[in-house]
């Protein structure tokens, strides 16, 4: 029988899905490229002179601060639950992975009020100290490249904390029992063997701390810096210059191309991975009293950090807003657009996502399938900014062609149709956070046996039978983990919103950017409230998994 | 062995995880140079036992200690590092990131680097792979991880090596060649080693004595054929061997049962069980001890394996016979039955495997 080539494959409907989605992604970052190279002279040069420099080094500096704060704290603190045990472990463990909760303008947000010269903590500073007024006691202010640097670390370690410490309680934990069996003392034992074997994991995690640094803009403004995100916004926002925010944008995407290669060569070229099977825990080291308690304070530090005290003062100001003037009416219909363009936004990339994957899988060896996969996902590499002014552009065009159609044949002109409409809005959000879809249910995917793929086929089932009927009631669990975490960072999504959203139309994100722009903390209490609470959502489900006791077997000698 | 202290010693040692007790009191001694392994099915505590000796695990009760001294008990508890102990892990655990000579030398580093080298350099050797110090793990095959993996745990020269399923992952041909080799290597260095296993046939190739574990307790330790010959119970008869059991009753010292009586004079009047090897079985015997109709046979190489229809036994009969006797189905024969595979135990002594 003839081998059918697979270069140039029948266009199934796979194909075609993957086809339409891979355009959608790869259209904004052509149209930025088409723009930039259009804006040929003008105010541009200046920019380039004077503003981008500047923002390159300090996105360079806050980037690389935080990706220490980040790097540091995020395994210290796996290493600490992983190994020692100390009154209030068990309690900590979950609380480190708390401040995913704060999107970083949130967090940012929450402790300028906190440290705000009249706000809490400098009040009672004063007070303690006998001090009478604001300018009698100077504090070092927060807005700053050092403090945006632990405002950042502290919303972000968490990253780096999960993927690290998932290393460090599975697998690795024969080899840690092996090294100190061959005489290794904690220290060695960490800086020797689990230290080197979580490198990719701490990779992996920086990379999505340094990509949420650089998707920022609410944060890096509140906290006067500078970064290359933040200049692409205000390009465009305040200048109305297209052309210059997208020179500037495309600058950013080499800097995001640049992490992730380097993330790529951190991993090594490593033939091996980490084997050994996940016995639980290592027989934890215990450290009782004061020092204890020590190692206790140690850890919670930078999730008090992160979560404690600014969720607590949140709390309570959104509390006192509501006593005093009762729930805005507004909030009611942010919350609802926030929730609907959120629903929306995942129903349509989590629909999408699984012919994508199953797609691939279905045509294994196919390049035109793999190649869709890939590039569906590339949209969660794009910063939101950059997305935004993309889709900007796309939206333009689309409107432009459709409105010269319509005159053409001799219509009245169109006003905008896709632009600053909500279905862009959540078209851009799909697109942002497909890659979350795709992820969850390849992983799905890979826990399903082929051979159950084989034997539908054998039975006579076609590729979109077995999506439909085998994959799809199987990966039920996988696509609600997707979709959960999906909705929860489109809730969050600040910058793309802003961009596109439809005029006057507000979420939960864009009223609480408003009232910091405004300086107006107080009146965005209640809706960082409700971001938090949405966004401890797919915590919670995290932790429930994570929570199912190991079956007995998992302890004693592996059954077989 | 009175004089010299053991090399590792256990006493009435528990240990529960969870409120679910895998260790119920074991008390063993393991001389120095003396190969123990510990035999049993999945869950009798025997890898708990191994980690407990190694540090990794801290009993809840009773006391675990060496020749240099006690390594754990109520008030004391030495850290896996400073036990002397050596270990090879069930998937050997190598470390990923460090070639076989840094695997090797992993644990000396208290060592210079010259006597590194060369302790290294002698164990290669030892192990058949001295060409191969700068492979990394993944580059090896299952059986030389294995090798790289003991000699890790002898580099330090431990007055006793653990091993937690050494050879089960590796395929019989191999595991055969392995087993003689770690003999050899144990031989040499002189270390004490205790193994554990759920496999009869590497308790039986590499141990000097047997402990054969149920449930988080000892059933039985002895020599490999002190167990085989003379089992305390039907578990351990039947953990090395196959048994044709049936019900019999104890008269007189005799066990009545559809095959003839057994002695049975250690048994007082009543219930009891008889246990018999299935290649206890000679069928066409001089001296038949009853006579059976053969309704099934199979050639199987070694033996051949036929289904004996016995007056007064509801199932058919499974044995392993002489392959070179040809047996037609349906024949009526006669069959007798070395005595020496043959044990009767008492109710309560006959709880069956699982």
């Amino acid at each position: 029988m003839p081998r059918r080539s697979r270069l140039v494959p029948r266009p199934d409907g796979f194909a075609i899905l993957g086809a339409f989605v891979g355009l959608l992604v790869v259209g904004p970052v052509v149209a930025l490229a088409i723009i930039a190279a259009g804006g040929g002279d003008g105010p541009w040069r200046h920019l380039f002179v004077s503003v981008v420099p500047r923002a390159t080094v300090e996105t360079t500096i806050l980037v690389t601060g935080v990706a220490v704060f980040a790097g540091v704290f995020g395994t210290a603190t796996a290493w600490l639950v992983a190994v020692f045990d100390f009154p209030g472990r068990r309690l900590l463990e979950p609380v480190l992975l708390l401040p995913l909760a704060f999107p970083v303008y949130v967090l940012a947000y929450s402790w300028l009020d906190l440290m705000h010269p009249i706000g809490p903590v400098q009040t009672a500073l004063r007070a303690a100290l006998g001090y009478a007024r604001p300018a009698d006691l100077r504090l070092p202010d927060l807005r700053s490249l050092p403090g945006a640097i632990l405002i950042f670390g502290s919303a972000l370690y968490p990253y780096v904390y999960v993927s690290v410490r998932a290393v460090f309680l599975s697998q690795t934990t024969n080899l840690v029992e092996a090294a100190r069996t061959l005489g290794a003392g904690p220290a060695r034992v960490f800086f020797r063997v689990a230290l080197p074997l979580a490198r990719p994991a701490i990779g992996a995690g920086l990379a999505l701390v340094v990509m949420e640094t650089l998707n920022d803009v609410g944060a890096a403004e509140f906290l006067s810096v500078n970064t290359l995100t933040a200049t692409v916004y205000s390009t465009w926002v305040n200048r109305g210059d297209l052309p210059g925010a997208a020179q500037i944008a495309l600058a950013m995407l080499l800097f995001v191309g640049l992490v992730l290669l380097l993330e790529r060569t951190a991993r090594g070229n490593r033939g091996y991975a980490v084997i050994g099977r996940g016995r639980g825990r290592v027989a934890p080291i215990r450290i009782e009293g004061a020092a204890g308690l020590g190692l206790f304070c140690l850890g919670a530090a930078p999730a008090m950090l992160g979560f404690g005290f600014p969720a607590l003062h949140l709390a309570r100001q959104a509390a006192l807003r509501v006593a005093e003037v009762g729930v805005p009416v507004e909030i009611l219909a942010e919350v609802v657009n926030t929730v609907s363009i959120a629903a929306a936004a995942t129903l349509l990339a989590v629909g999408a996502a699984l012919p994508i994957v199953a797609g691939r899988r279905l045509h294994p060896g196919s390049r035109i399938h793999d190649l869709f996969a890939r590039l569906s996902v590339i949209g969660y590499a794009v910063p939101g900014t950059i997305l935004g002014i993309g889709l900007l552009a796309v939206y333009g065009t689309i409107d432009g062609t459709i409105r010269g159609a319509v005159v053409t044949l001799g219509g009245t002109p169109t006003g905008l149709v896709v632009s600053a409409s909500v279905g862009g809005l959540v078209l851009a959000h799909a697109i942002r956070f497909f890659r979350l879809g795709v992820g969850k249910i390849d992983t799905g995917l890979e826990r399903i046996s082929p051979s159950l793929d084989q034997s539908a086929r054998m039975l006579g089932r076609t590729p979109f039978g077995v999506m439909t009927g085998v994959h799809l009631p199987l990966l039920t669990p996988a696509m609600a983990g997707a979709g959960l975490l999906l909705f929860v960072d489109c809730m969050k999504e600040l910058p793309a919103t802003l961009l596109l959203r439809p005029l006057g139309f507000e979420t939960l994100s864009t009223r609480l950017y408003g009232e910091a722009a405004r300086g107006t903390y107080e009146y965005g209490a209640l809706a960082a409230c409700l971001i938090v609470a949405f966004g401890l959502l797919p915590i919670v489900a995290m932790l429930r998994i994570g929570r199912r006791p190991p079956a007995p077997a998992d302890r004693g000698e592996p059954t077989r | 062995m009175s004089e010299t202290p053991p090399a590792l010693r256990f006493d009435a040692v528990r240990h529960a995880y969870r409120g679910r007790e895998a260790l119920r009191g074991i008390s063993l001694a393991v001389a120095p140079g003396e190969v123990v392994a510990l035999l049993g099915p999945s869950g009798c505590g025997k890898t708990t036992l191994l980690r407990v000796a190694a540090g990794l695990e801290r009993p809840t009760a009773g006391r675990v200690s060496a020749a240099a001294g006690v390594f754990a008990d109520a008030t004391t508890f030495v850290p896996p590092e400073r036990r002397g102990i050596g270990l090879v892990f069930q998937d050997w655990a190598l470390f990923p990131h460090l070639d076989v000579a840094a695997n090797v030398a992993f644990g000396l580093a208290d060592r210079p680097a010259a006597a590194r080298r060369a302790i290294v350099a002698d164990l290669l050797a030892r192990i058949g792979l001295p060409d191969r110090a700068s492979a990394y793990p993944h580059m090896l095959s299952g059986g030389e991880q294995q090798r790289v993996a003991l000699a890790r745990a002898l580099a330090r020269r431990p007055s006793v090596l653990l091993m937690d399923e050494p050879f089960s992952n590796l395929d019989q041909r191999l595991r055969r060649g392995l087993r003689a080799e770690t003999a050899r290597l144990l031989a040499e260095t002189g270390a004490a080693a205790v193994l554990v296993t759920h496999d009869p046939d590497d308790a039986m190739a590499i141990a000097d004595r047997i402990a054969l574990m149920r449930a988080g307790e000892l059933v039985q330790v002895g020599t490999p054929e002190e167990i085989f010959r003379a089992p305390v119970d039907r578990f351990a008869a039947e953990f090395f061997t196959d048994l044709v059991v049936v019900a019999a009753t104890v008269r007189g010292g005799r066990a009545e049962t559809p095959f003839g009586p057994f002695e049975a004079g250690h048994l007082p009047d009543g219930p009891a069980t008889v246990c018999i090897r299935r290649d206890a079985f000679a069928l066409g015997d001089d001296d038949a001890e009853f006579t059976a109709r053969v309704v099934a046979s199979r050639f199987l190489g070694t033996h051949r394996t036929v289904a004996l229809v016995v007056d007064g036994l509801a199932e058919p009969v499974e044995a392993h016979v002489d392959a070179h006797l040809p047996i037609d189905t349906g024949t009526r024969i006669g069959v007798g039955i070395d005595r020496r595979e043959v044990f009767v135990f008492a109710q309560g002594m006959d709880r069956p495997i699982g």
